[in-house]
Protein backbone atom coordinates (compact mmCIF):
# COMPACT_ATOMS: atom_id res chain seq x y z
CA UNK A 1 0.00 0.00 0.00
CA UNK A 2 2.83 2.17 0.57
CA UNK A 3 4.32 2.37 -3.21
CA UNK A 4 0.83 1.47 -4.39
CA UNK A 5 -0.62 4.60 -3.00
CA UNK A 6 2.25 7.06 -5.02
CA UNK A 7 1.51 5.37 -8.06
CA UNK A 8 -1.78 5.66 -7.72
CA UNK A 9 -2.01 9.41 -7.06
CA UNK A 10 0.31 9.92 -9.91
CA UNK A 11 -1.32 8.23 -12.34
CA UNK A 12 -4.40 9.82 -11.58
CA UNK A 13 -2.88 13.42 -12.00
CA UNK A 14 -1.06 12.81 -14.45
CA UNK A 15 -4.49 11.44 -16.25
CA UNK A 16 -6.19 14.27 -15.51
CA UNK A 17 -3.32 16.76 -16.73
CA UNK A 18 -3.51 15.07 -20.01
CA UNK A 19 -7.24 15.10 -20.59
CA UNK A 20 -7.61 18.38 -19.54
CA UNK A 21 -3.88 19.79 -21.71
CA UNK A 22 -5.23 17.60 -25.00
CA UNK A 23 -9.28 17.86 -24.32
CA UNK A 24 -9.99 14.35 -24.17
CA UNK A 25 -13.84 14.35 -21.88
CA UNK A 26 -14.23 10.73 -21.87
CA UNK A 27 -10.63 10.49 -19.99
CA UNK A 28 -11.64 13.19 -17.95
CA UNK A 29 -15.01 11.56 -16.76
CA UNK A 30 -13.10 7.85 -16.17
CA UNK A 31 -10.18 9.81 -13.98
CA UNK A 32 -12.81 12.10 -12.17
CA UNK A 33 -14.80 9.05 -11.60
CA UNK A 34 -11.60 7.02 -10.58
CA UNK A 35 -10.79 10.15 -7.82
CA UNK A 36 -13.93 9.61 -6.62
CA UNK A 37 -13.11 5.72 -5.93
CA UNK A 38 -9.92 6.51 -4.75
CA UNK A 39 -10.90 9.18 -2.43
CA UNK A 40 -13.11 5.95 -0.97
CA UNK A 41 -10.27 3.83 -0.49
CA UNK A 42 -9.54 4.17 2.69
CA UNK A 43 -12.72 3.62 4.51
CA UNK A 44 -12.61 0.39 1.81
CA UNK A 45 -10.00 -0.87 3.65
CA UNK A 46 -11.42 -0.29 7.04
CA UNK A 47 -14.21 -2.13 6.42
CA UNK A 48 -11.72 -5.00 5.39
CA UNK A 49 -12.32 -8.37 5.27
CA UNK A 50 -16.04 -7.09 4.95
CA UNK A 51 -16.31 -6.21 0.69
CA UNK A 52 -19.48 -5.57 0.85
CA UNK A 53 -19.08 -1.33 0.59
CA UNK A 54 -15.74 -2.39 -2.12
CA UNK A 55 -18.56 -3.96 -4.33
CA UNK A 56 -21.39 -1.77 -3.92
CA UNK A 57 -19.16 1.55 -4.23
CA UNK A 58 -17.48 -0.12 -7.52
CA UNK A 59 -21.27 -0.60 -8.98
CA UNK A 60 -22.33 2.98 -8.24
CA UNK A 61 -18.95 4.47 -9.84
CA UNK A 62 -19.26 2.42 -13.22
CA UNK A 63 -22.89 3.03 -13.15
CA UNK A 64 -21.90 6.91 -12.87
CA UNK A 65 -19.22 6.50 -15.45
CA UNK A 66 -21.36 4.80 -17.64
CA UNK A 67 -24.24 7.26 -17.56
CA UNK A 68 -21.18 10.03 -18.07
CA UNK A 69 -19.73 8.54 -21.28
CA UNK A 70 -23.45 7.80 -22.61
CA UNK A 71 -23.76 11.38 -22.04
CA UNK A 72 -20.76 12.08 -23.93
CA UNK A 73 -21.26 9.79 -27.15
CA UNK A 74 -24.89 11.43 -27.62
CA UNK A 75 -25.92 13.88 -30.15
CA UNK A 76 -27.10 17.05 -28.74
CA UNK A 77 -31.01 16.51 -29.21
CA UNK A 78 -34.01 17.15 -27.61
CA UNK A 79 -34.44 16.31 -24.10
CA UNK A 80 -32.58 12.80 -23.34
CA UNK A 81 -29.48 14.60 -21.52
CA UNK A 82 -31.26 16.80 -19.37
CA UNK A 83 -33.34 13.68 -18.35
CA UNK A 84 -30.60 10.96 -18.34
CA UNK A 85 -28.95 14.06 -15.79
CA UNK A 86 -32.21 13.98 -13.98
CA UNK A 87 -32.21 10.15 -13.55
CA UNK A 88 -29.33 9.39 -12.48
CA UNK A 89 -29.58 12.24 -9.59
CA UNK A 90 -32.74 10.75 -8.81
CA UNK A 91 -31.33 7.26 -8.85
CA UNK A 92 -28.43 7.65 -6.74
CA UNK A 93 -29.84 10.08 -4.32
CA UNK A 94 -31.97 7.22 -2.52
CA UNK A 95 -29.34 4.79 -3.08
CA UNK A 96 -25.68 6.37 -2.17
CA UNK A 97 -27.10 6.96 1.74
CA UNK A 98 -28.45 3.62 2.04
CA UNK A 99 -25.24 1.95 0.76
CA UNK A 100 -23.59 4.14 3.51
CA UNK A 101 -25.84 3.21 6.38
CA UNK A 102 -25.64 -0.67 5.74
CA UNK A 103 -21.97 -0.54 4.96
CA UNK A 104 -21.15 1.57 8.05
CA UNK A 105 -19.14 -1.25 10.41
CA UNK A 106 -20.15 -0.82 13.84
CA UNK A 107 -17.20 -0.11 16.40
CA UNK A 108 -15.74 -3.57 16.90
CA UNK A 109 -15.61 -3.74 12.77
CA UNK A 110 -13.36 -0.74 12.87
CA UNK A 111 -9.57 -1.71 12.08
CA UNK B 1 -42.50 47.02 12.58
CA UNK B 2 -44.41 44.52 15.66
CA UNK B 3 -42.51 41.61 13.89
CA UNK B 4 -39.30 42.95 13.55
CA UNK B 5 -39.38 43.94 17.25
CA UNK B 6 -40.38 40.48 18.26
CA UNK B 7 -37.47 38.63 15.71
CA UNK B 8 -35.16 40.80 17.80
CA UNK B 9 -36.07 40.03 21.22
CA UNK B 10 -36.20 36.17 19.95
CA UNK B 11 -32.87 37.06 18.74
CA UNK B 12 -31.75 38.76 21.84
CA UNK B 13 -33.19 35.66 23.88
CA UNK B 14 -31.62 33.17 22.00
CA UNK B 15 -28.14 34.68 22.07
CA UNK B 16 -28.47 35.31 25.88
CA UNK B 17 -29.12 31.80 26.58
CA UNK B 18 -26.30 30.62 24.40
CA UNK B 19 -24.06 32.92 26.31
CA UNK B 20 -25.24 31.61 29.42
CA UNK B 21 -24.68 27.45 28.34
CA UNK B 22 -21.33 28.07 26.51
CA UNK B 23 -18.53 28.52 29.08
CA UNK B 24 -15.48 25.85 27.22
CA UNK B 25 -13.66 26.51 24.37
CA UNK B 26 -15.00 23.13 23.52
CA UNK B 27 -18.29 23.81 24.17
CA UNK B 28 -17.68 27.44 21.97
CA UNK B 29 -16.05 25.48 18.91
CA UNK B 30 -17.47 22.18 18.86
CA UNK B 31 -21.19 22.74 20.62
CA UNK B 32 -19.63 20.09 23.47
CA UNK B 33 -19.87 17.11 20.58
CA UNK B 34 -23.40 16.95 21.90
CA UNK B 35 -24.81 16.80 18.13
CA UNK B 36 -26.71 13.99 16.38
CA UNK B 37 -27.18 13.04 12.72
CA UNK B 38 -30.42 15.05 11.91
CA UNK B 39 -28.53 18.29 13.49
CA UNK B 40 -25.47 17.87 11.75
CA UNK B 41 -26.85 16.79 8.66
CA UNK B 42 -29.57 19.92 8.00
CA UNK B 43 -27.54 22.09 9.58
CA UNK B 44 -24.30 21.12 7.24
CA UNK B 45 -26.32 21.21 4.46
CA UNK B 46 -27.74 24.91 5.19
CA UNK B 47 -24.13 25.85 5.45
CA UNK B 48 -22.52 24.25 2.90
CA UNK B 49 -25.54 26.11 0.96
CA UNK B 50 -25.24 29.94 0.18
CA UNK B 51 -27.28 32.56 -1.76
CA UNK B 52 -26.03 31.42 -4.83
CA UNK B 53 -28.88 28.63 -4.81
CA UNK B 54 -31.34 30.90 -5.01
CA UNK B 55 -30.36 33.37 -6.47
CA UNK B 56 -27.43 32.60 -8.92
CA UNK B 57 -28.24 28.37 -9.92
CA UNK B 58 -31.11 29.68 -11.68
CA UNK B 59 -30.02 32.18 -13.28
CA UNK B 60 -27.06 30.01 -14.39
CA UNK B 61 -29.35 27.48 -15.90
CA UNK B 62 -30.95 30.63 -18.00
CA UNK B 63 -27.72 30.75 -19.20
CA UNK B 64 -26.04 27.80 -20.01
CA UNK B 65 -28.80 25.15 -19.33
CA UNK B 66 -28.86 22.02 -18.37
CA UNK B 67 -25.16 22.69 -18.48
CA UNK B 68 -25.50 23.94 -15.35
CA UNK B 69 -26.54 20.94 -13.49
CA UNK B 70 -22.82 19.38 -13.23
CA UNK B 71 -22.37 21.68 -10.11
CA UNK B 72 -25.09 19.84 -8.64
CA UNK B 73 -24.71 16.69 -10.01
CA UNK B 74 -22.81 15.11 -7.17
CA UNK B 75 -25.43 16.37 -4.74
CA UNK B 76 -26.61 12.34 -4.25
CA UNK B 77 -22.91 10.93 -3.78
CA UNK B 78 -21.73 13.98 -1.64
CA UNK B 79 -22.95 13.31 1.66
CA UNK B 80 -21.86 9.69 1.56
CA UNK B 81 -18.31 10.77 0.14
CA UNK B 82 -17.76 12.94 2.59
CA UNK B 83 -18.18 10.29 5.29
CA UNK B 84 -16.08 7.59 3.55
CA UNK B 85 -12.86 9.88 2.70
CA UNK B 86 -12.55 12.24 5.64
CA UNK B 87 -15.69 12.08 8.20
CA UNK B 88 -14.68 8.29 9.61
CA UNK B 89 -11.04 9.09 9.89
CA UNK B 90 -12.27 12.69 11.57
CA UNK B 91 -14.10 11.35 14.21
CA UNK B 92 -11.39 9.06 14.73
CA UNK B 93 -8.75 11.46 15.41
CA UNK B 94 -11.36 13.41 17.57
CA UNK B 95 -11.64 10.60 19.56
CA UNK B 96 -8.21 10.07 20.35
CA UNK B 97 -6.61 13.45 19.99
CA UNK B 98 -9.84 15.65 21.63
CA UNK B 99 -9.36 17.99 18.24
CA UNK B 100 -11.73 21.09 18.37
CA UNK B 101 -10.77 22.52 14.78
CA UNK B 102 -9.98 21.55 11.33
CA UNK B 103 -6.48 22.60 11.93
CA UNK B 104 -6.11 20.55 15.07
CA UNK B 105 -6.29 17.92 13.41
CA UNK B 106 -4.02 18.30 10.76
CA UNK B 107 -1.73 19.14 13.95
CA UNK B 108 -2.49 15.31 15.24
CA UNK B 109 -1.87 13.56 12.38
CA UNK B 110 1.76 16.12 11.17
CA UNK B 111 2.59 18.00 14.11
CA UNK B 112 2.50 21.35 15.19
CA UNK B 113 4.12 24.36 13.66
CA UNK B 114 3.88 24.82 10.07
CA UNK B 115 0.74 22.17 9.21
CA UNK B 116 -1.37 23.65 12.17
CA UNK B 117 -0.56 27.34 10.74
CA UNK B 118 -0.91 26.97 6.83
CA UNK B 119 -4.28 25.23 7.58
CA UNK B 120 -5.17 27.94 10.05
CA UNK B 121 -4.25 30.60 7.16
CA UNK B 122 -6.07 28.60 4.56
CA UNK B 123 -9.27 28.28 6.49
CA UNK B 124 -9.21 32.43 7.78
CA UNK B 125 -8.48 33.67 4.48
CA UNK B 126 -10.77 31.70 2.58
CA UNK B 127 -13.55 31.81 5.40
CA UNK B 128 -13.22 35.73 5.56
CA UNK B 129 -13.58 36.00 1.34
CA UNK B 130 -16.26 33.22 1.19
CA UNK B 131 -17.80 35.25 4.60
CA UNK B 132 -17.77 38.54 2.03
CA UNK B 133 -19.92 37.00 -0.09
CA UNK B 134 -22.47 35.87 2.41
CA UNK B 135 -22.38 39.82 2.65
CA UNK B 136 -22.84 40.12 -0.46
CA UNK B 137 -25.60 37.86 -0.76
CA UNK B 138 -27.38 39.40 1.66
CA UNK B 139 -27.36 42.99 0.39
CA UNK B 140 -28.38 41.56 -3.08
CA UNK B 141 -31.51 39.86 -1.46
CA UNK B 142 -32.55 43.08 0.19
CA UNK B 143 -32.11 45.30 -3.04
CA UNK B 144 -33.58 42.94 -5.39
CA UNK B 145 -36.45 40.89 -3.29
CA UNK B 146 -37.16 43.70 -0.59
CA UNK B 147 -36.56 46.98 -2.01
CA UNK B 148 -34.72 48.06 0.70
CA UNK B 149 -31.39 49.07 0.75
CA UNK B 150 -28.98 46.13 0.36
CA UNK B 151 -26.65 47.57 3.32
CA UNK B 152 -29.29 47.40 5.59
CA UNK B 153 -30.12 44.09 5.12
CA UNK B 154 -26.94 42.55 5.19
CA UNK B 155 -26.05 45.23 8.09
CA UNK B 156 -28.82 43.48 9.83
CA UNK B 157 -27.85 39.74 8.80
CA UNK B 158 -24.20 39.99 9.98
CA UNK B 159 -25.04 41.59 13.34
CA UNK B 160 -27.81 39.08 14.10
CA UNK B 161 -25.46 36.14 12.97
CA UNK B 162 -22.84 38.14 15.08
CA UNK B 163 -24.30 38.32 17.67
CA UNK B 164 -25.80 34.54 18.61
CA UNK B 165 -22.64 33.31 17.19
CA UNK B 166 -20.27 35.65 19.59
CA UNK B 167 -22.24 34.63 22.30
CA UNK B 168 -22.43 30.32 21.64
CA UNK B 169 -20.25 29.86 19.17
CA UNK B 170 -21.23 26.24 17.35
CA UNK B 171 -23.71 25.75 20.33
CA UNK B 172 -26.35 28.27 18.70
CA UNK B 173 -24.76 28.26 15.58
CA UNK B 174 -25.53 24.44 14.78
CA UNK B 175 -29.24 25.05 16.39
CA UNK B 176 -29.73 28.13 14.10
CA UNK B 177 -28.24 26.62 10.94
CA UNK B 178 -30.68 23.46 11.26
CA UNK B 179 -33.87 26.15 11.67
CA UNK B 180 -32.18 27.82 8.77
CA UNK B 181 -31.89 24.66 7.02
CA UNK B 182 -35.82 23.80 7.28
CA UNK B 183 -36.55 27.28 6.20
CA UNK B 184 -34.39 27.09 3.49
CA UNK B 185 -35.56 23.33 2.04
CA UNK B 186 -39.38 24.17 2.57
CA UNK B 187 -38.97 28.01 0.82
CA UNK B 188 -36.86 26.23 -2.24
CA UNK B 189 -39.62 23.31 -2.82
CA UNK B 190 -42.29 25.66 -2.75
CA UNK B 191 -40.71 28.10 -5.24
CA UNK B 192 -39.60 25.39 -8.05
CA UNK B 193 -43.36 24.02 -7.58
CA UNK B 194 -44.75 27.61 -7.99
CA UNK B 195 -42.47 28.26 -10.59
CA UNK B 196 -42.94 25.12 -12.75
CA UNK B 197 -46.24 25.39 -12.25
CA UNK B 198 -46.62 28.62 -13.32
CA UNK B 199 -44.44 26.97 -16.66
CA UNK B 200 -47.66 24.52 -16.98
CA UNK B 201 -45.65 21.62 -15.52
CA UNK B 202 -41.79 20.30 -15.82
CA UNK B 203 -42.62 18.49 -19.30
CA UNK B 204 -44.16 21.76 -20.89
CA UNK B 205 -41.37 23.75 -19.59
CA UNK B 206 -38.96 21.45 -20.80
CA UNK B 207 -40.97 21.69 -24.13
CA UNK B 208 -40.63 25.36 -24.65
CA UNK B 209 -37.34 25.25 -23.72
CA UNK B 210 -36.43 22.86 -26.43
CA UNK B 211 -38.62 24.58 -28.83
CA UNK B 212 -37.26 27.91 -28.44
CA UNK B 213 -33.53 27.65 -27.29
CA UNK B 214 -32.93 23.89 -27.97
CA UNK B 215 -29.29 24.32 -26.90
CA UNK B 216 -29.93 24.85 -23.26
CA UNK B 217 -31.23 21.46 -23.29
CA UNK B 218 -27.53 20.13 -24.10
CA UNK B 219 -25.79 18.78 -20.88
CA UNK B 220 -22.41 19.81 -22.40
CA UNK B 221 -23.23 23.31 -23.61
CA UNK B 222 -21.66 26.78 -22.10
CA UNK B 223 -18.24 25.70 -21.32
CA UNK B 224 -17.65 22.20 -23.10
CA UNK B 225 -17.55 18.72 -22.01
CA UNK B 226 -14.15 18.68 -20.90
CA UNK B 227 -14.39 21.81 -18.52
CA UNK B 228 -17.88 20.41 -17.27
CA UNK B 229 -16.53 17.58 -15.71
CA UNK B 230 -13.96 19.31 -13.91
CA UNK B 231 -16.86 21.30 -12.56
CA UNK B 232 -18.52 18.21 -11.62
CA UNK B 233 -15.70 16.43 -10.01
CA UNK B 234 -14.53 20.29 -8.19
CA UNK B 235 -17.94 19.97 -6.69
CA UNK B 236 -18.05 16.23 -5.74
CA UNK B 237 -14.37 16.19 -4.32
CA UNK B 238 -14.93 19.84 -2.79
CA UNK B 239 -17.24 19.06 -0.57
CA UNK B 240 -14.18 17.24 1.72
CA UNK B 241 -12.26 20.13 1.39
CA UNK B 242 -14.54 22.99 2.81
CA UNK B 243 -13.91 23.69 6.83
CA UNK B 244 -17.81 24.29 7.17
CA UNK B 245 -18.28 20.89 6.19
CA UNK B 246 -15.72 19.41 8.33
CA UNK B 247 -16.60 21.35 10.66
CA UNK B 248 -19.88 18.97 11.16
CA UNK B 249 -18.03 15.52 12.18
CA UNK B 250 -15.84 17.58 15.12
CA UNK B 251 -19.47 18.36 16.92
CA UNK B 252 -20.58 14.60 16.46
CA UNK B 253 -21.58 13.01 20.14
CA UNK B 254 -20.20 9.74 18.56
CA UNK B 255 -19.05 7.61 15.49
CA UNK B 256 -22.39 5.95 15.42
CA UNK B 257 -24.23 9.47 14.15
CA UNK B 258 -22.11 8.88 11.15
CA UNK B 259 -24.00 6.03 9.70
CA UNK B 260 -27.33 8.18 9.01
CA UNK B 261 -25.50 11.55 8.52
CA UNK B 262 -25.32 10.78 4.78
CA UNK B 263 -28.76 10.19 4.39
CA UNK B 264 -30.02 13.48 6.33
CA UNK B 265 -27.41 15.68 4.44
CA UNK B 266 -28.29 14.23 1.07
CA UNK B 267 -32.27 14.55 1.79
CA UNK B 268 -31.65 18.15 3.11
CA UNK B 269 -29.46 19.28 -0.12
CA UNK B 270 -31.54 17.63 -2.83
CA UNK B 271 -34.95 19.87 -1.34
CA UNK B 272 -32.83 22.79 -1.19
CA UNK B 273 -31.28 22.35 -4.89
CA UNK B 274 -35.32 21.98 -6.46
CA UNK B 275 -35.12 25.54 -6.41
CA UNK B 276 -32.21 25.56 -8.86
CA UNK B 277 -33.72 22.95 -11.31
CA UNK B 278 -37.59 24.04 -10.67
CA UNK B 279 -36.95 27.46 -10.84
CA UNK B 280 -34.24 27.41 -13.37
CA UNK B 281 -36.69 25.20 -15.81
CA UNK B 282 -40.10 26.99 -15.08
CA UNK B 283 -38.27 30.56 -15.07
CA UNK B 284 -36.10 29.79 -18.22
CA UNK B 285 -39.62 28.77 -20.05
CA UNK B 286 -41.71 31.75 -18.99
CA UNK B 287 -38.43 34.16 -20.29
CA UNK B 288 -38.45 32.25 -23.09
CA UNK B 289 -41.94 32.29 -23.75
CA UNK B 290 -41.69 36.26 -23.03
CA UNK B 291 -43.85 36.09 -20.33
CA UNK B 292 -40.76 37.19 -18.02
CA UNK B 293 -38.40 40.30 -18.82
CA UNK B 294 -35.42 39.70 -17.67
CA UNK B 295 -31.91 42.62 -18.31
CA UNK B 296 -29.51 39.65 -16.73
CA UNK B 297 -29.91 35.86 -16.16
CA UNK B 298 -29.44 37.03 -12.35
CA UNK B 299 -32.86 38.39 -12.84
CA UNK B 300 -34.77 35.17 -13.60
CA UNK B 301 -35.33 34.44 -10.01
CA UNK B 302 -35.90 37.96 -8.54
CA UNK B 303 -37.99 38.65 -11.83
CA UNK B 304 -39.94 35.90 -11.28
CA UNK B 305 -41.13 36.63 -7.88
CA UNK B 306 -42.47 39.62 -8.56
CA UNK B 307 -44.53 38.97 -11.33
CA UNK B 308 -47.06 36.56 -8.87
CA UNK B 309 -47.57 40.23 -7.25
CA UNK B 310 -47.42 37.90 -3.92
CA UNK B 311 -45.96 39.76 -1.08
CA UNK B 312 -46.04 36.52 0.58
CA UNK B 313 -43.72 34.68 -2.13
CA UNK B 314 -41.41 37.30 -2.39
CA UNK B 315 -40.92 37.20 1.80
CA UNK B 316 -40.87 33.99 1.57
CA UNK B 317 -37.89 33.83 -0.77
CA UNK B 318 -35.91 36.73 0.71
CA UNK B 319 -36.03 34.75 4.20
CA UNK B 320 -34.65 31.36 2.50
CA UNK B 321 -31.78 33.34 1.08
CA UNK B 322 -30.94 35.59 4.26
CA UNK B 323 -31.35 32.19 5.67
CA UNK B 324 -28.38 30.80 3.61
CA UNK B 325 -26.14 33.78 4.34
CA UNK B 326 -26.53 33.76 7.77
CA UNK B 327 -26.22 29.54 8.38
CA UNK B 328 -23.10 29.66 6.16
CA UNK B 329 -22.10 32.59 7.63
CA UNK B 330 -22.31 31.08 11.36
CA UNK B 331 -20.18 28.61 10.55
CA UNK B 332 -17.68 30.83 8.93
CA UNK B 333 -17.40 33.31 11.98
CA UNK B 334 -16.70 30.36 14.48
CA UNK B 335 -13.87 28.88 12.09
CA UNK B 336 -11.98 32.53 11.65
CA UNK B 337 -12.59 32.85 15.42
CA UNK B 338 -10.78 29.17 15.93
CA UNK B 339 -7.95 29.72 13.53
CA UNK B 340 -6.98 33.56 15.00
CA UNK B 341 -7.29 32.87 18.39
CA UNK B 342 -6.41 29.51 19.02
CA UNK B 343 -4.86 27.65 15.63
CA UNK B 344 -2.08 30.41 14.75
CA UNK B 345 -0.99 31.24 18.12
CA UNK B 346 -0.44 27.75 18.86
CA UNK B 347 1.55 27.41 15.35
CA UNK B 348 3.90 30.33 16.35
CA UNK B 349 4.28 28.73 19.71
CA UNK B 350 2.16 30.42 22.10
CA UNK B 351 -0.43 29.50 24.46
CA UNK B 352 -4.12 29.92 23.33
CA UNK B 353 -5.35 32.87 25.53
CA UNK B 354 -7.85 31.27 28.81
CA UNK B 355 -11.45 31.96 28.14
CA UNK B 356 -14.08 32.63 25.38
CA UNK B 357 -13.59 36.36 25.47
CA UNK B 358 -10.55 36.33 22.39
CA UNK B 359 -13.34 34.23 20.36
CA UNK B 360 -15.95 36.01 20.94
CA UNK B 361 -13.99 39.05 19.82
CA UNK B 362 -12.44 37.50 16.93
CA UNK B 363 -15.79 36.22 15.94
CA UNK B 364 -17.14 40.31 15.68
CA UNK B 365 -13.93 40.92 14.09
CA UNK B 366 -14.75 38.34 11.20
CA UNK B 367 -18.13 40.33 10.81
CA UNK B 368 -17.08 43.41 10.25
CA UNK B 369 -13.53 42.26 8.09
CA UNK B 370 -16.22 40.39 5.71
CA UNK B 371 -18.87 43.25 5.64
CA UNK B 372 -16.28 46.12 4.92
CA UNK B 373 -15.61 43.69 2.24
CA UNK B 374 -18.19 43.01 0.93
CA UNK B 375 -20.05 46.82 0.81
CA UNK B 376 -16.96 48.98 0.18
CA UNK B 377 -15.49 47.04 -2.71
CA UNK B 378 -17.20 45.08 -5.72
CA UNK B 379 -14.22 43.74 -7.78
CA UNK B 380 -12.32 41.65 -5.19
CA UNK B 381 -15.37 40.26 -3.46
CA UNK B 382 -17.13 39.11 -6.52
CA UNK B 383 -13.29 37.68 -7.40
CA UNK B 384 -12.66 36.13 -3.84
CA UNK B 385 -15.97 34.21 -4.20
CA UNK B 386 -14.66 32.36 -7.12
CA UNK B 387 -11.43 31.64 -5.56
CA UNK B 388 -13.60 30.54 -2.11
CA UNK B 389 -14.66 26.90 -2.80
CA UNK B 390 -11.64 26.34 -5.42
CA UNK B 391 -8.97 27.94 -1.97
CA UNK B 392 -10.14 25.27 0.28
CA UNK B 393 -10.29 22.47 -2.15
CA UNK B 394 -6.67 23.51 -3.28
CA UNK B 395 -5.17 23.76 -0.03
CA UNK B 396 -6.90 21.21 2.15
CA UNK B 397 -8.34 18.75 -0.53
CA UNK B 398 -4.89 16.70 -0.26
CA UNK B 399 -3.95 16.37 3.23
CA UNK B 400 -7.72 15.56 4.92
CA UNK B 401 -8.37 13.26 2.16
CA UNK B 402 -4.97 11.37 1.27
CA UNK B 403 -2.86 12.98 4.34
CA UNK B 404 -5.57 11.60 6.77
CA UNK B 405 -5.48 8.09 6.34
CA UNK B 406 -2.38 7.43 4.36
CA UNK B 407 0.01 5.92 6.42
CA UNK B 408 3.18 6.64 4.24
CA UNK B 409 2.34 10.76 4.36
CA UNK B 410 4.47 12.52 6.69
CA UNK B 411 5.15 16.11 7.89
CA UNK B 412 6.74 17.72 5.22
CA UNK B 413 4.96 16.25 2.17
CA UNK B 414 1.70 17.69 4.19
CA UNK B 415 3.06 21.11 4.65
CA UNK B 416 4.39 20.77 0.29
CA UNK B 417 0.83 20.25 -0.03
CA UNK B 418 -0.55 22.87 2.26
CA UNK B 419 2.20 25.55 0.44
CA UNK B 420 1.58 24.51 -3.49
CA UNK B 421 -1.82 23.88 -3.99
CA UNK B 422 -3.36 27.30 -3.24
CA UNK B 423 -0.52 28.65 -5.11
CA UNK B 424 -1.06 26.86 -7.97
CA UNK B 425 -4.40 27.58 -7.62
CA UNK B 426 -4.02 30.86 -7.59
CA UNK B 427 -1.41 31.24 -10.59
CA UNK B 428 -4.08 29.38 -12.34
CA UNK B 429 -6.81 31.65 -11.91
CA UNK B 430 -4.72 34.74 -12.82
CA UNK B 431 -3.58 32.37 -16.57
CA UNK B 432 -7.30 31.89 -16.91
CA UNK B 433 -7.73 35.65 -16.61
CA UNK B 434 -5.42 36.45 -18.90
CA UNK B 435 -6.04 33.65 -21.85
CA UNK B 436 -2.81 31.65 -21.63
CA UNK B 437 -4.94 28.85 -20.37
CA UNK B 438 -8.21 27.82 -21.78
CA UNK B 439 -11.14 28.01 -18.97
CA UNK B 440 -11.35 24.39 -18.86
CA UNK B 441 -7.79 24.26 -16.55
CA UNK B 442 -10.23 24.19 -13.14
CA UNK B 443 -7.76 26.04 -10.68
CA UNK B 444 -9.04 24.52 -7.51
CA UNK B 445 -8.50 20.96 -8.83
CA UNK B 446 -5.12 21.82 -10.58
CA UNK B 447 -4.49 23.41 -7.12
CA UNK B 448 -5.35 19.79 -5.74
CA UNK B 449 -3.54 18.09 -8.05
CA UNK B 450 -0.08 20.07 -7.73
CA UNK B 451 -0.89 19.51 -3.66
CA UNK B 452 -1.50 15.27 -3.92
CA UNK B 453 1.66 15.13 -6.08
CA UNK B 454 3.52 17.32 -3.95
CA UNK B 455 2.29 15.29 -1.04
CA UNK B 456 2.82 11.89 -2.08
CA UNK B 457 6.31 12.90 -3.90
CA UNK B 458 7.80 14.70 -0.89
CA UNK B 459 6.60 12.30 1.67
CA UNK B 460 8.25 9.32 -0.42
CA UNK B 461 11.89 11.41 -0.59
CA UNK B 462 12.09 11.43 3.25
CA UNK B 463 9.58 9.32 4.93
CA UNK B 464 8.86 9.38 8.71
CA UNK B 465 10.48 13.03 9.48
CA UNK B 466 10.08 14.22 12.71
CA UNK B 467 7.06 15.56 13.71
CA UNK B 468 4.21 12.98 12.22
CA UNK B 469 2.10 10.91 14.03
Amino acid sequence: MRRLVPISVLLLVAGWLTAMALDLPRMAAAVAVSCIGAACVGAVRGRAPDRRLAAALSAILIALLAALLFLLGKEPSGATGLYLQLAVMALLAPIVPIVYALTFPTDRDVR
Amino acid sequence: MILWILLATALAAFAFWGWRHTKSTQAFFTASRTVGPVLAGIGGTAAGLSAFVFVGGPGYFATVGAASLWIIFSAPLTGALQCWAVGERVVSLVKRHNCLTVPDLVAARFGEGWPRGLTALAVAVGAVATLAVQVKGAAIAGEVLLGVPGWLVAGAAVAATVLYSAAGGMRTGILAEAAQGVIMAAAAVALAIFALARAGGPRQAIATIAELRPELLDPWGGPGPTASIGIFLLFALGTCAQPHYLQKFLLLRDRESLRWLPAVMTGALLAVLTVWVGVGLGGTALWLRGELTILSPDQLAPALLASTGSQVFIIIAAVAVVAAVMSTAASLLNLVAAAVTRDLPQALGRTPGPGLGPARVATFGAGVAAAALALLSNRPVALLGVLGWGTFTAALLPVMVLGLWWSGANRRGAVAALAIGPLVQLSTEWARGTGLLAVRWEPGLLGAAAGAAALVLLSNLKPNVKGDQ
